[in-house]
């Protein structure tokens, strides 16, 4: 695995070191490693979700590898070929592609720390690499914000706040039968200025989260939204797995992506402290 | 490339991509984003991304970052309001770019990254040329703006009788923002002589309404007296169009006459503010790149 030069700091205050660097085969992917400043406890791979969701939740998933990596654990983030920052092209963003990504993650977050055994955090649609590596090999522990328990909510949400933002633009809305026709004839859909490609949907088309099931693992589900996760915490408590679902937090739609502020930064960090609590908790008593 | 940079303490993350198939020219860009999203990296549909490599592959060195306390980089989160810019975030780009051998700096913002290039730029020998999308032109009459037209146009006597209200200690006490318009007062009146003509004008130009706040209007003409060309963008929707327009009507619009040979205004059809499409993304991933072969020696 190639690794190139990577841009590394240690926090003046906290100590905690962050090293980010473009890694892998070509296309190469950004990933950002946060190692504790004491001794290593435990190990997250944080899985983002894509598009306007993975650039609205960005700086949280930061703040939730600096407070995971206060508390001892070492976290690497990454973002997906074709996706964010990294390599690759748009046509390169697909499922299969994602968790391939995340096992990669995986093995270099494990030779970088020596530990046998990683956790997972993951947003929205980030939850379905997660639970298709959880399902590979015995994990520690699983923390998932918002996800999606079927994959058609994810089109479904774009679509809605496209509709929505046409509305507020007074243009027409279109029908999400009609944008998925459009997709199947130009391979490509615009949506909310983002473009989303028909391989990438076709690779998550018809996808339930609970298809997967993680190994002898924790998981804790935190809903933003108004998703309905029963199904999930029915299908996994079901296959001996702890779920546990937190109360809804409530957020405005994912897609729609808006500017930051002060109230939502002190309720990321509130969100990222509680969330890191209870991870840092499961992985040390796995 | 990813960077951590000033050193010492390396707390602004940024992405440096630099040409590795053509010989790489000494002229470099700097792109500052809007607060869209938790990187000011990226942009909607990864555009900045799409424009640095674009650059790149043309032998540019671009660099991209993260303002203070958003994605990678360190540091409280404040508001993002166009009264606090991104100043220091662009001079240590300028050095980081000029530490890579880049002498001639070319800057490409939009919306709160384009006041910081603004102010940023102005004053700064390297900067050769600004292309900014759909900047805002007004930020109210708070923090810079507000503290600016404090300072020229409230006594000494009654500014201090306003800041021992307890109204006022409490604010200061609480918010590191009104702490930074205080000190800039307190500057401005201390060195209010340092720059008659710029107070007489712009004395003159806070009685109307229409006209660019002095965050906007001093760093613009200190860059345009100083030879460095300002080119602007906007979308005949944007509601910043409009207040440029009006600003055109009042001050900005003598200025922008007198340095008529710097300044260059282009409007295309729709909004441009937030990219919120393809055809504008286009629109700006091929203007820029226009621009920069155009501003190149």
């Amino acid at each position: 695995m190639t690794t190139n030069l990577a841009a590394t700091r240690r926090h003046p205050i906290t100590g905690i070191t962050e090293e980010i660097a473009y890694f892998g085969e070509t296309p190469q992917m950004l990933g950002s490693i946060h190692l504790p400043a004491g001794e290593i406890e435990g190990a997250v791979v944080i899985c983002s979700s894509t598009h306007a969701e993975m650039l609205k939740a960005y700086h949280l998933e930061v703040v939730l590898a600096r407070a995971l990596a206060a508390r001892g654990i070492a976290v690497h983030r990454f973002q997906y070929r074709g996706d964010g920052n990294s390599e690759g092209l748009d046509t390169d963003l697909t499922l299969p592609a994602m968790i391939d990504a995340g096992r990669e993650v995986r093995s270099r977050l494990k030779e970088r720390t020596g530990l046998d055994r990683v956790g997972y955090a993951a947003v929205r649609l980030g939850a379905y690499p997660a639970a298709a590596l959880a399902e590979e090999e015995a994990g520690t522990a699983i923390l998932l914000w918002d996800p999606i328990p079927d994959t058609d909510a994810f089109i479904r949400d774009a679509v809605r706040s496209h509709a929505i933002a046409a509305l507020k633009a007074e243009a027409k809305p279109e029908s999400l039968d009609k944008v998925l026709k459009r997709l199947d004839q130009d391979g490509v859909v615009e949506l909310l200025g983002y473009e989303i490609t028909s391989a990438f949907h076709n690779s998550i088309a018809g996808k339930k989260l609970s298809d997967y099931t993680p190994l002898e693992t924790k998981v804790m589900i935190v809903p933003f939204g108004s998703l309905n996760m029963e199904p999930i915490v029915e299908a996994w408590s079901h296959a001996g797995i702890d779920v546990a679902n937190q109360d809804r937090t409530g957020s405005e739609p994912w897609w729609l992506a808006e500017q930051v502020s002060q109230d939502r930064h002190h309720a990321a960090n509130t969100l990222a402290d509680k969330s890191a609590d209870w991870l840092a908790a499961a992985i040390k008593g796995a | 490339m990813p960077v951590f940079f000033p050193e010492p303490d390396k707390t602004i993350f940024g992405l440096l991509s630099e040409p590795t198939k053509v010989e790489p020219k000494t002229t470099g860009v700097l792109l500052m984003s809007g607060t869209f999203g938790g990187t000011t990296t990226l942009g909607r549909n990864r555009m900045w991304l799409k424009l640095a490599r674009s650059l790149a592959e043309r032998g540019y060195p671009v660099l991209r970052l993260d303002y203070t306390g958003l994605g990678d980089s360190i540091g409280e989160p404040f508001c993002y309001e166009l009264e606090t810019p991104a100043v220091p975030e662009a001079k240590a780009a300028f050095d980081l770019l000029a530490s890579r051998g880049v002498t001639d700096i070319l800057v490409i913002a939009t919306c709160y990254g384009s006041r910081g290039a603004l102010h940023g730029a102005a004053g700064d020998p390297r900067v050769r040329g600004l292309y900014l999308f759909a900047p805002p032109t007004r930020s109210g009459t708070k923090g810079v703006g507000g503290a600016d037209h404090l300072a020229e146009h409230v006594s000494t006597g009654e500014l201090a009788k306003r800041v021992f209200s307890k109204r006022i200690v409490r604010k200061l006490a609480k918010n590191p923002t009104a702490r930074k318009a205080a000190v800039r007062i307190v500057a401005r009146k201390l060195g209010v002589s340092r720059d008659a003509a710029d107070k007489r004008q712009e004395t003159a130009g806070d009685s109307d309404p229409r006209d660019a706040d002095p965050g906007f209007h001093r760093p613009l003409r200190r860059l345009l007296s100083d030879g460095v060309p300002v080119r602007f963008l906007y979308g005949d929707d944007d509601f910043f169009w409009t207040e440029f327009q009006e600003a055109s009507e009042a001050r900005l619009g003598r200025e922008l006459e007198r340095f008529a040979d710097l300044v260059a205004v282009e409007v295309v059809p729709g909004v441009v503010r937030g990219f919120l499409s393809v055809r504008i993304q286009d629109i700006v991933i091929k203007t820029s790149v226009a621009w920069v072969e155009e501003m190149t020696p």
